[in-house]
């Protein structure tokens, strides 16, 4: 695979960073199978095998079909990754009034870099960064509507790789859900690198939920670092299904004292497509709380991986940290891998964790269709509970309907 | 009804029935007694379809061979399995696999759907008469459900799905004695000149509710005595050994 990075604006302030973070990630190169945080998804194998070639030029943009979900809420829409525009209900002006929304300067120099200063990926989104947006919560105040972030890919792309990055701060006491909406309606092929910056403040609340609109061809990788200040909550949710790639790396820091975090996910996969969910959730304070459920739905030679650690820091005593993940595996030529994690410096912790991965349950299966429910019927019942148990404590209806909606519409098309 | 003769059955090399033959006409209740190991619930596995087991002999449900018949066309023409212990299957609301089901056998009959107004009429009530606390029904398929909540959902789709033949497998075991009656009640209430029970148990206490026609005694995988309700009260006082 020929890679055709270039630095574009020499005059830029930023120039010397990125040319240092180029030459960084051209020492290293695509993470593969050696790196132990790559361990079950060899991405330099994967972009290899789907592009000849891979580069950072310009790409030619359309405006993309409008995708509106049918309930009430603000909309934020980017395309190709970049801010395009956004739009509140009219009726509520205190949801517009109390965020900011501004697009990122691509010379802006994030602060993940310090911690990740060796990490090819950050190197290279770094190095290449085009941009992206900011969200700014103002304190006090309890969104009214979710907002929905329209992720659209519209246009023609030709083995173009983007970097971007998104930058979310939430202020103290405040109430935020966001639904990352993705929508790949573009030709041609791409690689996504995403850097994503989420600050949770004290007392605050954010609901974080990513769902995909439809099937895409393309290769999604996206780090998140969500870092929780004291008595906050955060809450990711992730259904994904018909993505060909997709790496989720979720780096979480329970910074303040009683903050909790909470990730559900549940993936459906066909037709050889490879999802790994990774997680890295640090107890830096006392009294904490972090909870993972973890779904994978394996069909037709797709592949699933779980990577999930819990690290407890000597200070965080009266931990209460869960982890569990399951693959349930439709065919033989599916594979899910799990690795479990824990590093625990506390003595006064509870920390569980599990992994099973299996067929659909044969007992179950009998049973069902000793009521008279014809097989092929029963296993997509016995699917579709397996996901909507995850998802069954989500408080806001229209998401969960939407996500009921997403899990019915993958068993028509991916089980059948 | 129900013609089984000279049923043989094994599993894993291990031969469980030997040579069983039963008849049950429309409108009766049988009940089969006998000692653990006996081959009582793969009795009841195999009349409602489970695989796993080599069979042999006659298996014929109202004329036709029940071994051509899948699991779930055994269903909709009317066997129903209430099972020993009932599968939890998580994520699965409970009204809504009921539902699902009624609408399978209505469907394989002709029958139109039944609407989710009209469907939750249906269930309410019929919880109601079982003592089935509403909100059961929305919780997932057996999942977290006590012993005796597990045995009264069965009997709750046993009365939603209103099967020809019935086929209890030791519903009895593990209830209390308020329990052990409401299933009882549920049971007599369903019963009628047209449809058949098989009940198996292991003790007379459900028979002093349940009235059956027939007793049969199944020890090694064969009928060894039948009689009339009396016999099972013999049988408690006596025990099995006696008869072997």
């Amino acid at each position: 695979m020929d890679l055709n990075f270039k630095i574009k604006n020499k005059s830029d302030k930023s120039f010397k960073l990125r040319e240092t973070n180029l030459l960084n990630f051209k020492k290293n190169g695509f993470p593969n199978k050696k790196s132990e945080d790559w361990k079950f998804t060899d991405l330099e194998k994967v972009l290899s095998d789907n592009f000849k070639e891979l580069n950072n030029g310009q790409t030619e943009r359309s405006e993309p079909k409008t995708q509106n979900l049918q309930f009430k809420h603000n909309a934020i829409t980017l395309i190709n990754g970049k801010l395009e525009r956004f739009n509140f209900e009219p009726e509520n002006f205190q949801d517009k009034n109390l965020l900011l929304i501004k697009e990122l300067n691509p010379n802006q120099n994030f602060n993940f870099a310090n911690e990740f200063k060796n990490d090819p990926m950050q190197n290279l989104n770094i190095a290449l960064n085009e941009g992206g947006f900011s969200l700014n919560f103002f304190p006090n105040y309890k969104f009214k509507y979710p907002i929905v972030i329209y992720n659209y890919f519209s246009g023609n792309f030709k083995n173009k790789i983007i970097n971007n990055s998104e930058v979310i701060n939430i202020s103290k006491n405040s109430e935020v859900t966001i639904i990352d909406y993705l929508i790949d309606e573009s030709q041609g092929n791409f690689f996504k690198n995403t850097f994503r910056y989420l600050d949770i403040g004290s007392e605050s609340t954010l609901n974080y939920y990513f769902i995909n609109k439809n099937e895409s061809k393309n290769f999604f990788y996206d780090f998140s670092k969500v870092s929780l200040s004291k008595n906050s909550c955060f809450e990711k949710y992730l259904f994904s299904s018909g993505i060909k790639f997709n790496k989720s790396d979720n780096n979480i820091k329970l910074n303040g004292e009683n903050s909790s975090s909470k990730i559900y996910s549940g993936l459906f996969l066909g037709k050889n497509n490879h999802h790994e969910i990774k997680t890295n959730v640090e107890h830096l304070k006392p009294n904490c709380h972090s909870h993972q459920d973890i779904k994978n739905v394996l069909t037709t030679g797709s592949k699933g991986v779980f990577q999930g650690k819990i690290f407890v820091d000597s200070i965080a005593q009266k931990t209460n940290a869960y982890q569990l993940s399951k693959g349930l595996l439709l065919d033989e030529n599916s594979e899910f891998s799990s690795k479990p994690e824990l590093e625990i410096y506390a003595d006064d912790v509870k920390c569980s964790h599990g992994s099973t991965s299996g067929n659909i349950d044969r007992d179950a299966l009998f049973y069902l269709k000793s009521r008279g429910i014809y097989e092929k019927e029963a296993i997509k019942i016995i699917i579709k509970g397996f996901l909507e148990s995850i998802f069954e404590n989500i408080k806001n209806e229209d998401v969960k309907k939407i996500l009921t909606n997403h899990i019915n519409t993958s068993l028509e098309y991916g089980y059948r | 009804m129900l013609e089984i003769k000279n049923l043989k059955a094994d599993i894993n090399d291990k031969k469980i029935i030997n040579g069983l033959n039963l008849k049950i006409n429309e409108g009766e209740v049988h009940a089969i007694m006998g000692p653990n190991g006996s081959g009582k619930s793969t009795l009841a596995n195999i009349l409602s379809g489970k695989p796993g087991y080599n069979i042999s002999g006659d298996l014929k449900y109202n004329g036709q061979d029940l071994t051509k018949i899948s699991i779930e066309e055994r269903a909709q023409k009317g066997v129903f399995l209430a099972f020993q212990y009932p599968t939890e299957i998580p994520g699965v609301n409970t009204n809504n696999f009921l539902r699902t089901s009624l609408n399978s056998i209505r469907k394989s009959k002709g029958l139109k759907d039944v609407d989710t107004i009209n469907f939750l009429k249906i269930v309410k009530e019929k919880a109601r008469e079982l003592s089935i606390d509403e909100k059961f029904l929305s919780r997932h398929l057996n999942v977290g459900f006590s012993g005796g909540e597990k045995k009264k959902n069965e009997i709750l789709q046993l009365k939603i799905l209103e099967p020809k033949l019935a086929i209890l497998d030791e519903t009895d075991s593990g209830l209390d004695i308020d329990a052990l009656k409401i299933v009882a009640d549920g049971v007599n209430s369903y019963k009628n000149k047209k449809n058949s029970f098989l009940i198996i148990t292991h003790y007379q206490r459900l028979l002093n509710f349940i009235k059956p026609d027939f007793i049969h005694v199944l020890s090694k995988g064969k009928i060894i005595k039948t009689g009339s309700k009396e016999l099972g009260e013999e049988l408690e006082k006596t025990g099995y050994t006696n008869l072997n």
